[in-house]
Formats: structure tokens, sequence, C-alpha cells
């Protein structure tokens, strides 16, 4: 009975695990539709059957599995470095692993899946959480690239590239890779905007930019990103207990604070009418939330003295 | 308070809030918005709303009697109060030793409504001597998220003292027991003097008293040969039994520890030896505790020692010569002293040069191996190849220092759990023979 009542909390877990990073998993696989004719197979499906086998091997290396990895991959890169410098040492076998573009570009989707699978697994919330934001930032990344090769500005940037640093850098690189060295130098212009003028201009992903883009699939997203927060609130219900009805009416006045201040936030913050202060805008209602709630950490200290 | 868990909350949706931005995308900078403010809402709503109840919450203790017997139940109850004007919810425990077996809430959650009492009440007992303390009373609330944390001691910490287990030296105390135990021959002292038990007859001397003449006997060799009687004088043995109550005596775990065990051999050999008319006196010791008992003829020093040790709890260090120095000092008159340790701090011990380990008197260490208050864990393989590995290396340390110890002249015996007391009495009944 209690084995049924563990397994079906841990199937909850999970859907609830699996509604929270449903962005994620969509751009995931938005992301690797278009991106895997692009990946080297001798990297990516090892990676893809790490979690796998991580999961079928021995405690001992199924705790270090990630950990063995990254020296195994380290090592190769050494390996390959050390076989460019010294081709005739017997040592280096011609085993490595290529410095390229499609590598880093591989890794970086590869490294995407794995922290999706992971926190699909994972058995506490904020690593779940954790794992889709980190998640996010990768396949946002190639979400871009795909919006940014599919705008009519992207033939503009591979004419530039092409002139610029095309023939030094990289080798031979895909139109899809070539879109997301795109998105690195939008970025590099955002950041390089906020520090010399105080707001940002060219967010890969912003509608209101000069090269506006169509993103693909976005009222979908924005679904999933509602679907995201329904599975945040279920997961902390599945992992609180069940006779406290009572304090879970704290949670649902929290959402609703949370949804009113924050479209409050996004409205005054002029994202949607292509204002450029949004940046400093929600910084400082951040910050402002940030010191509120430290003070009122204070008021509540860990232990009070015994009282007489 | 924000746990670690709600700060890292709080600073994976700031880093989600500021990705999207960096990236512009809308939805995603909308979701980690939604994030970071439910979050950050649900922390300021808790810690201002919810922690103030906790406040208004009054708890109390009822427990009849502090005093109490190992094993002997005490019923201990909670009260829990709601003042406040608003519904309180919250976890609840006692902090309680893990000497204490227990049964019933002594933790759970309670939600009471304004101004509802709420009752609870849980049993403990002890599973060994000394005393110990109960409370305080822990209330703690969470929120939903489980990312902060209020935390209260809510009721003073009372002390309960427990003495030994009638139980466990009841066999001794019995009479019958005690009384086969004395015609087993524990009584061996055999001196001719003045006394009531019969030793035998000797021819009479014109120095004897003419009272002492067996008349019964008289003329049965030539007709006027006269004969007197012989009785075996009863000589009394002080014992003192010297415990060391260092916290390295505190080894074991839950029903079992060596300073309990210690306590109980002792006192259950302490009644032997009253049943033989011998004087018997107890020294806890260790750098902190110096508690002697003088050697009486009665129950009344055995009575003191349960008294004391329910108010003790080992501690300190024991040092085998300073102990000696200080036994040498204490106990004056002779006597035999019954040294019960553990010896676990001989690490660096040399044989002493000189007469510094002698006291004079008889003396026996008695070294009590731990092996049988290690807590076996079957299940757990490498756990038990350490603990197996730990002990074997430890019989050999003791058997080193027995070897040492008796070849300086100071007799050493080792003893485990189950031969302990028997070690104890077999000291004894020498001791009485040499006597």
């Amino acid at each position: 009975m209690e084995t049924e009542r563990s397994e079906a909390s841990k199937a909850k877990t999970y859907l609830f695990n699996a509604m929270l990073i449903s962005p994620s998993i969509f751009l995931l696989l938005f992301g690797l539709s278009y991106a895997l004719p692009d990946m080297n197979p001798y990297i990516y499906i090892p990676l893809f059957l790490l979690p796998l086998i991580k999961r079928l091997s021995p405690k001992l290396i199924r705790l270090n599995t990630y950990r063995l990895v990254v020296i195994i991959f380290l090592l190769l890169v050494l390996d390959t470095i050390f076989s460019r410098l010294a081709p005739n040492t017997p040592i280096v076998g011609g085993i490595g692993v290529p410095i390229t573009f499609t590598t880093m570009f591989t890794v970086e989707i590869c490294l995407g899946y794995l922290l999706v699978v992971e926190s699909l697994f994972a058995n506490k919330p904020y690593h779940v959480i954790g794992g889709m934001i980190a998640s996010l930032a990768l396949l946002g990344e190639i979400y871009a690239a795909i919006a940014f090769l599919n705008s009519p500005y992207f033939n503009e940037f591979v004419t530039g590239y092409g002139i610029v640093i095309g023939k030094f850098a990289l080798g031979s690189i895909s139109r899809l890779q070539m879109a997301l060295i795109g998105v690195a130098v939008l970025e590099f212009a955002a950041i390089t905007s906020l520090i010399f003028n105080g707001f940002m201009t060219f967010m890969p992903l912003y509608g209101g930019s000069p090269h506006s883009l169509v993103l693909p699939y976005s009222r979908l997203l924005l679904g999933l990103f509602g679907v995201s927060f329904i599975g945040v609130v279920g997961r902390f219900y599945v992992d609180g207990e069940k006779d406290e009805t009572f304090r879970l009416e704290g949670l649902f006045y929290s959402v609703i604070m949370g949804v009113v201040i924050s479209s409050i936030v996004v409205y005054f913050a002029g994202l949607f009418q292509g204002l450029d202060y949004q940046f400093m805008v929600i910084s400082i209602l951040v910050i402002i939330f940030l010191i509120i709630s430290s003070a009122s950490s204070r008021l509540t200290p860990k232990a009070l003295k015994l009282e007489e | 308070m924000i746990k670690k868990s709600g700060y890292l909350f709080l600073g994976i949706a700031v880093v989600a809030i500021y990705e999207g931005l960096l990236l512009g995308f809308t939805y995603f900078i909308l979701f980690a918005s939604i994030l970071f403010f439910t979050v950050s809402s649900e922390i300021i709503i808790f810690n201002m709303v919810t922690t103030s109840g906790l406040r208004s919450l009054e708890v109390r203790r009822f427990v009849d009697n502090t005093s109490i017997r190992k094993g002997e139940k005490l019923p201990i109850k909670l009260k829990f109060t709601n003042v406040s004007g608003r519904r309180i919810a919250f976890h609840y425990y006692d902090t309680l030793s893990d000497v204490f077996t227990i049964s019933g809430p002594s933790e759970g959650y309670v939600s009471l409504a304004p101004g509802e009492e709420r009752n609870v009440t849980y049993v403990l007992a002890s599973l060994a001597v000394g005393k110990y303390i109960v409370g305080p009373v822990i209330v703690y609330s969470e929120d939903p998220m489980k990312l902060c944390l209020s935390m209260y001691k809510l009721e003073r910490q009372i002390e309960v003292k427990v003495a030994p287990a009638l139980t466990e030296i009841r066999a001794a105390r019995t009479e019958l027991l005690s009384n086969i135990r004395y015609s087993m021959g524990v009584h061996k002292s055999r001196v001719i003097g003045q006394g009531y038990n019969f030793y035998g007859i000797r021819p009479y001397d014109i120095s004897d008293e003419f009272r002492y003449i067996a008349w019964t006997r008289y003329g049965i060799r030539d007709g006027d040969d006269l004969y007197v009687k012989q009785m075996e004088e009863e000589k009394v043995l002080n014992v003192y039994f010297v415990i060391d109550y260092s916290i390295s005596s505190n080894f074991g775990f839950k029903g079992k520890r060596m300073y309990d065990r210690m306590v109980i051999s002792a006192i259950n050999s302490a009644y032997s030896v009253i049943k033989n008319r011998d004087d018997v006196g107890f020294y806890l010791l260790s750098t902190e505790i110096d508690l002697f008992i003088e050697a009486t003829h009665s129950d009344a020093s055995i009575s003191k020692l349960e008294t004391s040790v329910s108010e003790l709890r080992p501690s300190g260090h024991f040092d085998i010569m300073s102990a000696l120095d200080r036994i040498r000092k204490k106990i004056k008159r002779n006597a035999l002293i019954v040294v019960l340790s553990p010896m676990s701090e001989i690490d660096d011990f040399k044989a002493p040069k000189g007469s510094l380990f002698q006291v004079g008197k008889k003396l026996v260490l008695v070294v009590l191996s731990p092996s049988e208050f290690a807590e076996k864990r079957d299940w757990d393989q490498n756990y038990t190849l350490l603990l197996k590995s730990a002990l074997v290396s430890r019989q050999l340390q003791i058997k080193q220092f027995s070897r040492t110890m008796n070849s300086i002249g100071l007799k050493t015996i080792l003893a485990e759990d189950s031969t302990l007391q028997r070690k104890i009495i077999n000291e004894y009944q020498y001791a009485k023979m040499v006597n």
C-alpha cells in the first residue's frame, strides 16, 4: 500500500516536472528538428545516451557520471591539441575531438538536452526550475538562431560575416550555425548598448527591434510558459504535506500577488510598447522586492530565546 | 527566515528575468517575472503574516514526576493554546535525548483555530541512568514552497533524573538468590578469633578463658583432658567500586551504554558484598567528576549511588595514574578496590616508573571491552567491516595495556558486558579468601 502510494506520488512528481520544463522540451525538439543534420553524431549519440548509461551504471559511477564525462571530454580536447602540436607522438593515437564550431554547437545542444532530461527526473523543485532556466538559456539561443535564420536580415549578415571573419575563424559552418553566431553578435551588441547607453536595443528575440523577427510557434510557447507556471505550483503542492491545506491558501494569495505585480511591472516596463528602459525598471523593482524579502526575513529569527 | 533554497530560488528567478531580457524573449520575461514576484510575495507574506501568528502561541508542558527509574514510563503532556485572532498551523517537536524511547506524539503537526487548545500526551522511558534534559519544545512553520522557515523555542526545559531500574538490580536484592550466593562460598574468611561460626577444637591451655571450654569433649581421650572451642572470626572487607565516569564511558547505543552497565554491575555486586556483611563504597571519577561515597555496612551507600548517578552524566576524561593518585588520597582504610573502566584513553600510555601505580591496597582494574557496545548493522557491509577492524585494533590495544599493567603489579582483567559482574564477584571471592 505504502509502495503504491509512493509510486503514485513519484508519477505525479514526474508529471509536474514535465509540465514545469515543457517550454524547454518544446524548444529542444524544435531546435533538434533544425539542428540535427548540423551536429556531430560522434558527440551527440554518446551524450544523448548518457542519462540512460548513468541510470544503468553501478552507484559509484552513477554519482560521478558527469564529472567523468567532463574529464574525458577535456582529455580528448587536450589530446587533439597535443596531436596537432606533435603529430608523430605515439601516445595520442589519433583519438580526439575536432576543435570546430560544429563541436561547440553540438555540445551546446547536448547540454540543453542533458539539463532537460535531468530536470525531468529531479527530486527537488528548485533543481527542476534551475535546470529549466539553464536549459532555456542554451535552447533559447538555438530558438533565436532559427528565428534569425528565417528573417530577411540573415542574408545580409551572411555577406558581412563572409567579408569580415568567415575566411579566418571557424572553417566551414552551416547556415544555422552562422545564425547562432549572429545571435551571439546581437547579444553582444545588446550588452554593449546597455553599458554605453543604459538600455538594450539589439535583443535577438525582441519583436520591436529594427530587425523584427517572426517568432515561430510563439503562441504555443506562451501557452507552455503558462503550463510551466502551473507545474511550479503543482510541484510544490506534490512536495508539501497533504494535511496542510490551510498553508496552501498562502500559496494561492502569493500566486495572485505575483501575477498582479508582474503584470503591472511588465506594463510599466513598457515591454509591449517598445520602450528601451525595461531593464532599468525591472531591475529597480526586482531589487526593491529582494530588499523587502530580506528585511522580512530578519523579522523571523531562526530561534528565539527561551521564554520564562 | 529565508532558507538557502529560498535564496537559491530567488536567484534562479532573477537570472531567468535577465536571461529573458538579454534574449528579448517577451514571454520568457513575463514567465520569469511572475515566478520571481510570486516567490518573493510568498516569502514576504509568510514572514510578515504567518510567522506573527506563531508568536501568539502558548505552549505548556506538564510532568507529574521528574525522578524516575530506568525503563519506567513517564507521561508528558503538552498543551498548545492559540491566543491570536487567526488560525495557526505549525509543526512541533520536543527535544529529547536518544536514551529515551518514546511512544506517542512527541512531534507532529497541529492546526489551531483562534482561541483553540490542543493537548498532546506522549510517554517516554529512559534506557540509561543519568540526568537528562527534556525540551525545549520547538515549534516551526514552513511556507508552502518550503523556502522559508520560522522556528521558536516555546517551553522551558526540565531535567529528568533516571535511577537504575529495579528490574536490573532486583536479582541481587532478592533474598533467595543472595543467600544462595552467600552459601555457595563467597564467605571464605577463615581466621580464628571471636565469632559465631564454629571452627574446631584444640587442647586447653592455661591461658584460655574458662568459658570457651568445650565440655562436650571433656575426657574423650584419657578421661580428664580439656578442650577449648575455636571460633571463626568475621573479618570485614571494605570494597570500593571506582567507576570511570568520563565521556568515553558514554560509548554505546540506545539502551546499552558503558557507564550504565558499569553502574548496574557495581550495584549488583555491591548487594552481594553487603549480604556477605562487608562494607561497600563507591567512587565516580573523571577530570570533571569526583564523587566519593564512603563505604557503609548497610545499603545506604548503594542508595546514595543510585541518587547520585540519576543526577550525573559522564563528562571529562579519565587518566589511570591520576585516578590512582586520587584513590590513594581518598581511601585510607584497607580495602579491595575494583576500578571499572573502558580505558579508552590509553593511546599514549606508558608504564609508569617507581611506585606511582601503587596504592597500598588490593586493587583490580577491570577493563570493559567495547565489542558488545558497538551498534551492529548487518545490512551495511562497509560499516560492519570498519567496525570489525576497529574492534580488533582496540582489543589488541587493551590486551597490550593489560599486559603492561600486570607486569608492573597492577592486576588488570578484561571483561565483556556479559561477563563483567561475574568477574567482579570472582575478584571479590578471591580477596575474601586472602583477606
